[in-house]
């Protein structure tokens, strides 16, 4: 069952004052006109209220991480909202602990998207928080929601953490070094993978972004260097160790390198790519 | 784009109000707007908040220093208008929009207490309208949103609709009080009519004949009276040196009431004065708005109400067609005494003798030679100087109006000793068949004799006949019809109509069944009601399920709820073949088939054929039923 909360907004409080002024004029003096207008205030007000239950009415929420998700950083989410009745929907706002979004409009038995950052404070496999739909719709005199949870889930890696990488750092192909552009990578196109925190906006890939409206790194491999295996580091706070590893384990192979993991209970051979990076993290997340 | 609404809301209200301020405010108002679209469009730039609230205090100052002195509605009206205008030259934030919207609604309220006209009800919608699309979109500009404008536009016209819908209903609805705690003395200022005055003056010219203001309504249950009609108002019975006052006598005796006559229900107009009108000759008369007035009969069946106040009355009135019997008063053969001797000298010349027939012969005879050459019919009289105005038409202009032509033959009368009196009131009115009543307008004021003869009262109307109707248009007739109706509906709805409206409403629902005019009897019981309200309902629930999914969008639901099988939005159809051939060949054929059909009519130039939609619907019950079978079983097919 779901409770929706109308909040008064100053213009609303105006509003209900000068109606009730309003009425009190009218019965004093008996005027019918200042009925009249009285009534055409008390019917705006009633369809008002009924008018944003009946936007709010059949909308539902699917919220889906846009890319990597890391504790204690904010993540865009995709918010898919889906207005499940034979009437539009006018200005939808989702708000989370973060943020907000709005949709303008949403046609009848229609659906639209918009991006949200979310902030998870923990690893792991996390539920999305609840979010708030309000909408101020038709006058903005009242703000009516409800709290949805929209029951989807999604894998939170540890924080990165940065730590001094195990060899001397170098450029990755096709960066812009002193002003100059290199004309190309010179290694192998390996494939793309999502964006993540610290990445070069210069090798986004932008077909791949477009497809999946998100953002899309392209990976090169120019040689197969390594490999590094990464330990945790017991005497340290085990998720400052967890972020090290997550930290280094993306720089690593975003560099080419091939990098594996051992855990006291999980071994995961030196490999490369995104496949490899995933799995990495994924075990990390998991970690306990 | 909300702008332009607000400038229509603001103007609708500035014309309501426009006959109560001065031109110099409503076109100081306009210049405003004039400057806020050009700041809009970028032309100009708003005035500096300093010297604007400067001009906020004073034009407060002056509202303040207008009720201390007493003003009328223009001393709020006025501070108003200046605070709307200050506003549109400064910078129109989105909260300089809330209040000039507020400022707007406050003008409307003002001018309420004022004008009572159907004009009002007419700006109060077109107000409601342009406000609330103004504030819809105000509030979507406030958001941030960008979007389809036109439909947040259709929508919002909607909404206006509907809240003028449900504004009836609270208006029928909200509980009336039956004492009004404060009155507003200036109801209807200004608007008050001239037609009919309590005062027969002869010297003084009228300008009634051309004025086509309405002076009241009358409501006829059915019938449509033929002849000439007599509105009878006042009785005049002394005249002293060119005017006609009411003196002496005594009110008729109230007896019984015969129940057969004709009865009206009449709506005055605002004027100044008190005396009531109804069909000639009213015996019966009961105020039915507003309430708590009294009526009190005077001599010669002068009907007046009391407290007067200049407001508009709604009464309904009882009236016999035979002549009334009150006997008459010595004032009745009253005639003055310088003029009595000349008087007489013409009616004896006129009638010839004496004792040639009865009371009645002589006043039609008299009449007929008031009627002939070289009398007639004029507005521009020549002043009569010392002269005693009724012996200065007899005599020398033979020039006047009906209060000429009715004074001299009631003063010829009397010379020769029959009782007469002069009675004010009005002749004829246009029939408006939309709403079954007369419209009786101030050119149809009009001044008649009653001569005493046989036992009673009879009428004689010694003014020529003048041509002076002008047809109105449908149209016309039409609006007044809608005035008639705004006065009976909204303005006269107080506590009582309340009562008599939920009392009827009562009555109606008990009855349980109901009869369409013009139609053979038709019962519609309760299971009548409830059927046809399930019908209207299914009807809807069918419509708004119908248009739902097209062939494509049903596919993927057949598959999302057997397989589990749920596109991302960037997956087309050969996606969806993909993943379904992967899966099941045998869909998979199927679907090819379904997606080069579907795809060829969608994005190609041709429409879908008759044969293509059926042929696509076989297909999809095939792929229902194969996937049916196979079930949900494995794993769940993703889409990424």
């Amino acid at each position: 069952m779901v409770r929706y909360r109308v909040k008064v907004t100053k213009a609303g409080t105006i509003y209900i004052a000068l109606t009730l002024a309003l009425g009190i004029a009218a019965v004093n003096t008996g005027s019918s006109l200042l009925y009249l207008i009285l009534s055409v205030m008390l019917s705006a007000m009633a369809l008002s209220g009924l008018s944003s239950l009946v936007n709010l009415l059949g909308i539902k929420v699917r919220a889906r991480p846009a890319g990597e998700v890391f504790a204690g950083m904010k993540a865009s989410f995709l918010m898919e909202i889906e207005n499940r009745k034979p009437f539009p929907a006018f200005l939808i706002a989702i708000e989370g602990g973060e943020g907000r979004a709005t949709v303008p409009y949403l046609p009848p038995w229609g659906r639209s998207q918009v991006f949200l950052p979310l902030l998870f404070p923990r690893r792991g496999w996390q539920r999305v928080p609840p979010l708030r739909v309000v909408s101020s719709h038709p006058f903005g005199l009242f703000r009516r929601g409800f709290w949805m949870r929209t029951g989807d889930r999604c894998l939170v890696y540890p924080r990165p953490i940065p730590a001094p990488e195990p060899l001397p750092s170098s450029e990755p192909k096709g960066e812009r070094r002193g002003g100059e552009r290199r004309k190309g990578p010179e290694g192998d196109f390996f494939g793309v993978r999502p964006f993540s925190p610290g990445d070069s906006f210069r090798l986004v890939h932008w077909q791949a972004t477009a497809r999946v409206a998100h953002f899309m790194v392209k990976v090169y491999r120019e040689e197969e260097r390594g490999p590094f295996l990464l330990h945790l580091d017991e005497g340290l706070d085990l998720e400052f160790a967890l972020g090290k590893l997550t930290f280094l384990a993306s720089r690593l192979l975003q560099k080419g390198y091939a990098v594996g993991v051992k855990l006291p209970h999980l071994f995961i051979p030196p490999s490369w790519g995104e496949g490899q990076r995933r799995r990495i993290l994924e075990a990390l997340a998991l970690y306990e | 784009m909300s702008r332009p609404f607000l400038y229509l809301t603001f103007l609708s209200a500035l014309l309501l109000s426009r006959d109560l301020i001065g031109k110099g405010w409503v076109l100081l108002c306009l210049l405003a707007v004039f400057y806020n679209l050009l700041e809009w469009r970028g032309r100009a730039r708003p005035l500096p908040s300093g010297p604007l609230t400067l001009l906020s205090l004073l034009a407060i100052g002056y509202g303040l220093l207008g009720v201390w002195r007493g003003g009328g509605v223009e001393a709020f009206l006025i501070p108003l208008l200046a605070l709307s205008a200050v506003r549109f030259f400064g910078p129109c934030r989105v909260r300089e929009m809330w209040q000039i919207y507020a400022l707007s609604f406050l003008i409307l309220c003002a001018v309420s207490v004022v004008k009572l006209s159907l004009e009002f009800g007419a700006a109060l919608s077109a107000f409601t309208l342009f406000a609330v699309c103004g504030l819809v979109l105000l509030n979507w500009e406030r958001e941030g949103a960008k979007g389809p404008l036109e439909k947040v536009l259709l929508y919002s016209l909607g909404l206006g609709s509907g809240i003028l819908l449900l504004a009836v209903l609270f208006f029928v609805f909200l509980p009336r009080s039956p004492f009004a705690f404060l009155t507003i003395p200036f109801l209807e200022e200004g608007r008050t009519r001239a037609g009919f005055s309590e005062v027969i003056s002869l010297g003084d010219v009228g300008e009634v004949i051309e004025d086509r203001r309405v002076a009241f309504r009358v409501i006829f249950p059915k019938v449509l009276l033929p002849g000439p009609l007599y509105w009878r108002g006042a009785v005049y019975t002394t005249y002293r040196k060119g005017r006609w006052i009411r003196e002496g006598g005594s009110p008729p005796p109230l007896r019984p009431f015969p129940a057969r006559g004709i009865e009206q229900t009449v709506l005055l107009e605002p004027y100044e004065g008190d005396v009531l009108f109804g069909l000639d000759c009213p015996r019966l008369m009961e105020v039915i708005a507003p309430q708590g007035r009294g009526i009190r009969v005077f001599p010669g069946w002068t009907f007046r109400i009391r407290p007067s106040s200049g407001m508009r009355v709604k009464y309904r009135v009882l009236s016999l067609p035979s002549p009334p019997r009150d006997p008459p008063g010595e004032e009745c053969l009253q005639v003055p005494s310088s003029l009595r001797a000349r008087l007489q000298r013409i009616a004896l010349e006129v009638i010839g003798e004496r004792d040639k027939g009865d009371a009645l012969e002589i006043a039609q005879r008299l009449s007929s030679f008031l009627n002939s050459p070289p009398f007639g019919y004029a507005l521009n009289v020549s002043p009569p100087g010392d002269r005693d105005p009724v012996i200065h038409f007899l005599l020398s202009s033979h020039r006047g109006w009906c209060e000429h032509f009715a004074s001299a033959l009631a003063l010829l009368l009397r010379s020769v000793g029959i009782p007469a009196r002069v009675v004010g009131g009005y002749r004829g009115g246009e029939w408006n068949g939309l709403g079954h009543y007369y419209i009786v307008r101030q050119k149809d004021a009009h001044t008649w004799v009653e001569v005493w003869c046989r036992g009673r009262w009879e009428r004689v109307d010694p003014t020529p006949s003048v041509q002076r109707k002008r047809a109105s248009f449908p149209l016309a007739r039409f609006v007044d019809y809608l005035r008639l109706r705004w006065f009976l509906y909204v303005i006269n709805y107080d506590f009582a109509a309340q009562q008599r409206f939920f009392q009827g409403i009562r009555d109606e629902a008990l009855r349980l069944s109901w009869r369409i005019p013009h139609l053979p009897p038709l019962k519609v019981g309760r299971v009548g009601i409830y059927l046809l309200v399930g019908i209207l309902g299914s009807l809807l629930l069918l419509r708004a399920r119908g248009r739902r999914l097209t062939q494509y969008e049903r596919l993927k639901r057949i598959l999302a709820k057997r397989w589990g099988l749920e596109l991302e939005p960037w997956q087309g159809g050969k996606e969806l073949l993909r993943l379904c051939t992967q899966r099941d060949q045998e869909v998979g054929k199927l679907i090819e088939d379904f997606i080069s059909i579907w795809y060829r009519t969608r994005y190609g130039r041709m429409g879908m054929m008759k044969e293509e939609r059926a042929h696509l619907e076989r297909l999809l019950r095939e792929i229902a039923r194969i996937v049916k079978r196979s079930g949900k079983g494995g794993k769940d097919v993703k889409g990424s």
